[in-house]
This record gives structure tokens, C-alpha cells and sequence, in this order.
């Protein structure tokens, strides 16, 4: 075990000597998933610099017909290039209850993994797994809850979710 | 003994996570002895096969729906899904194979025992075309399903059957309920309640509903909120499961993704078109 995280903090030390050097990367694109935890299709964009990167994502389809919205911002760092990488962000979910909208706070985590990049580094394919956490659900009209006053936090607390991404990248 | 107490971890873990919950089971469109078939919904026939449906040999249901339509041009109430699908069969006929389905003598008329429910749909169309209740034909419209409520409930009065009727359509027409003459109250006697169900995606919700969705039967209020099992994105689930509405979940074909959505949200109902399945799933 303690030969795992040995090796796990040279990679991250490896990819921090690089961030001097590194390059700017600008990327923009679609964020797919077949779960319902939000709408299939939403877009997304950041920047990366070296190993690490900082993504917001958006609901269109929300936004357009008042429904579940998605909206995130998630910080994202490469284990070692073209690789695995750890994210951690907070996801506002704001959903039509009752006439108003009730808003659903969650941090989610995960651990990506990317395809080689295609057409010289212009398109990114990244695949995550995520853990999100809803710590509180509130609205101005309507009872707060916070995580531990739920029925059964441990069970209905948290949310495991898969998602992809398809970016387009370019160098800034 | 480590690998021993390992796999009764992982076991114990498992049963916790693979909870089933006891939500009462609602023959959806009166349809459910035979899997989702449209062509099949809402005419006797299913019906009649739906409150024979047996599973171990007690009704492997606890509820049946029974949709209406007004009909506009012949003046009719139905008893159908739709008008593409509708046999000719009135909303009073359907009425009078539960009310006798109540009467017969047997100490199981649901899965539990003497207890039942019925939810009467009130469709909001009135014609093959699309169009719209009249206020006359909504009072019509009314004036039927308050038939079917009394002939279903004189059987399950006389026959000491604790019966749970729940009328549903768009949150605009159930709201209107409780101003007709016929309304009888939330509980008007020992044994008999009265509910009111609504879509949860029907415009027309709003804060003040909380109360007696969270079962306070002394307002006039929705007391159930009804949602498709895989449509409805995750957060509004789970919103209104963190409010402890009383739900009911609809569904189709059964999926992986069904039971999870039962399972994750443990409603209060479940329609299904397949009893038998679900009644298996939540019972081995």
C-alpha cells in the first residue's frame, strides 16, 4: 500500500516538474452521460495547464425547458500524462418542486481516463467515474435538508455516476 | 476465518443494499396480468384478468386503475385509455366488476388481505383530436368518476373492506374535485379514503401542497405525486423524497433501470403492467 501512494506522489511530482514548461491548452465540448443524475447531453469547457485543468460544465437542455439543471465547475489533475486522472467539483442542481425550484447542492469526485488523443492533441476523450454527495437540498419556500436528515443518509446520500467527455482542444 | 467473515460482510453489505421496499402494487391501466400492451389497456377483459391474477395464491396485486374518458361527441364516459383504443366499455361497467371483485367472499381482495386501492384517472382530452373538457363536460366528466367512487364504495362498505380511492389527472382538473357536490371529504368514514393524484410534471404545483402531500388528509390538497419511472432526471426525485411526499411510480416494460428507481426512491406505489413479476421481485 505504502509502495502505491509512493508511486502515485512521484507521478504527481513527475507532472509538477512539468508545469513549468507546460503549455495552455484551451478545450470546449460535450459531457455525456446514460445515468439520469442529469440530462444526457450538456456542454463543457476549461483550461489546462500541465497536469492541471479547471472545467465548468452547462445544461442547455435544462436551461431551454425549465427542467433539471446541471451547472458544475470541476478541478481535474493528471496522475502522469495521456493517463489517469483524479477531479473533485460541486455540481448546483437546481429541479421544478412545487411550483418553484429546489436546489440540490453536491461535491462529487472521480477518477478519469483518458484515450489517446486524437488528430494531434485536437480532440480529447476522456471517460469518469464519480461519487457525488448531496450535502443539503434547499428552496426559499420549501424545508432544508441537509445530508444526515435524510432517510437513510448512507444509502441516499451518495451517487455513483459514469460520464464522458469529447472535447475539442487548442493551445492559447 | 478472514475470508469466512469476509463473504458474510459482503453478504450482510449486499442484503443491505438490495433492499426491496414494500410499496403497494397498482395494476396499471388496468392492464397488468399479461405485460405492457397498449392495445391491451383499459377494456374489461384485461381487467377481468387483472383482478384474477394470483401469486402464491393471493392476488398478486393491491390496486387497479381505471382511466377514463369523457367521450364529446357520443356524450359518454369510457372506460379506456385513449380513444384510438377504447372498446365501447363505459367508466360505471368497469366500476361494477370491482365493486363485485370486493363482494366476492374471500378474506384476500389485495395482497395484504381486506385492504385495497383504486385510482380512477381522469383523462384531460375529450376527443380523438386532441381537444379539451368543456366546463359542461368536465362537470359530466366529474359526475362519472363520483359514480364509479360510489359504486365501488357501497361494495367495499358492505363488505368491511378497507378501501383507499384516489382520483388522478392534471393538477388544473383534480383541484376541481373537491368543489363538486359529490366530493365526499378525505375520510369520510372508517375504512374509506380519499385521494388526490397528480403528475408530477402537471403545471399548477405549488409550495402550499406539501402538507397534505406529506399526508395531512384534513386539506384539500394533492396527496400523491406520480412520476415515470426512468423520465424524470434523478434530482427531482430525490428533491422530493428529501420533502417525504407520498409517491407513486409508473412504469412500462421492466427494466434494471426500474428497479433501481424502486429501490433508490422506495415508493409508495409502484403501477406496474407486470404484478406477477414485481410481486415476486419484492417478495423473494
Amino acid at each position: 500500500m505504502g509502495r502505491q501512494l509512493a508511486a502515485v506522489a512521484v507521478c504527481c511530482l513527475l507532472c509538477t516538474a512539468e508545469l513549468a514548461e507546460a503549455e495552455t491548452v484551451g478545450f470546449a465540448g460535450a459531457n455525456l452521460r446514460t445515468d439520469l443524475a442529469t440530462h444526457t447531453l450538456r456542454a463543457s469547457g476549461g483550461v489546462s495547464m500541465g497536469c492541471w485543468s479547471a472545467a465548468f460544465v452547462v445544461d442547455p437542455y435544462g436551461y431551454y425547458h425549465r427542467s433539471q439543471q446541471d451547472t458544475e465547475v470541476f478541478v481535474e489533475r493528471d496522475l502522469w500524462h495521456g493517463g489517469w486522472s483524479v477531479l473533485a467539483g460541486w455540481r448546483l442542481e437546481s429541479a421544478p418542486v412545487l411550483g418553484i425550484r429546489y436546489y440540490l447542492e453536491k461535491p462529487f469526485f472521480g477518477v478519469s481516463a483518458s484515450v489517446p488523443k486524437m488528430l494531434f492533441g485536437f480532440v480529447r476523450i476522456r471517460f469518469t467515474a464519480e461519487l457525488a454527495f448531496t450535502l443539503v437540498e434547499h428552496a426559499p419556500d420549501l424545508p432544508t435538508s441537509w445530508f444526515w436528515q435524510l432517510e437513510d443518509p448512507a444509502r441516499n446520500a451518495f451517487d455513483v455516476g459514469f460520464f464522458a467527455r469529447f472535447d475539442l482542444a487548442r493551445r492559447l | 476465518m478472514t475470508v469466512r467473515l469476509a463473504v458474510i460482510a459482503v453478504v450482510g453489505l449486499a442484503g443491505c443494499f438490495d433492499r426491496r421496499p414494500p410499496g403497494l402494487i397498482v395494476c396499471h391501466n388496468a392492464n397488468c396480468a399479461t405485460g405492457t400492451n397498449p392495445f391491451q389497456d383499459a377494456n374489461l377483459a384485461s381487467l377481468d384478468r387483472s383482478l384474477a391474477l394470483q401469486y402464491r395464491g393471493k392476488p398478486a396485486a393491491d390496486g387497479m386503475e381505471l382511466d377514463t374518458v369523457w367521450d364529446s361527441a357520443g356524450g359518454r364516459c369510457l372506460f379506456a385509455h385513449d380513444f384510438e383504443h377504447q372498446t365501447g366499455a363505459l367508466g360505471s361497467e368497469a366500476a361494477d366488476r370491482v365493486a363485485a371483485y370486493l363482494a366476492q367472499p374471500t378474506d384476500f381482495v389485495s395482497w395484504d388481505g381486506s385492504n385495497y386501492f383504486v385510482k380512477i384517472e381522469l383523462k384531460d382530452t375529450v376527443s380523438a383530436a386532441g381537444a379539451l373538457h368543456t366546463p359542461e363536460e368536465l362537470v359530466n366528466h366529474y359526475d362519472c368518476v363520483f359514480d364509479m367512487y360510489a359504486r365501488i364504495t357501497a361494495a367495499a362498505v358492505a363488505n368491511n373492506r378497507d378501501l383507499v380511492i384516489a382520483f388522478e389527472s392534471t393538477v388544473t382538473l383534480v383541484r376541481g374535485l373537491p368543489s363538486h357536490p359529490m366530493w365526499p371529504g378525505k375520510e369520510p368514514q372508517d375504512g374509506l379514503h380519499v385521494r388526490l393524484i397528480a403528475n408530477v410534471e402537471s403545471p399548477g404545483l405549488h409550495p402550499e401542497d406539501l402538507a397534505s402531500l406529506r399526508g395531512d388528509a384534513s386539506r384539500d390538497g394533492l396527496d400523491i405525486l406520480s412520476f415515470h419511472a426512468s423520465r424524470i432526471p434523478d434530482a427531482i426525485q430525490q428533491a422530493y423524497q428529501a420533502l417525504d411526499v407520498q409517491v407513486m411510480i409508473w412504469m412500462l416494460d421492466s427494466a434494471l433501470e426500474t428497479f433501481d428507481v424502486i429501490q433508490a426512491f422506495e415508493p409508495d406505489y409502484v403501477d406496474t403492467n407486470e404484478a406477477v413479476l414485481l410481486r415476486r421481485w419484492m417478495e423473494d
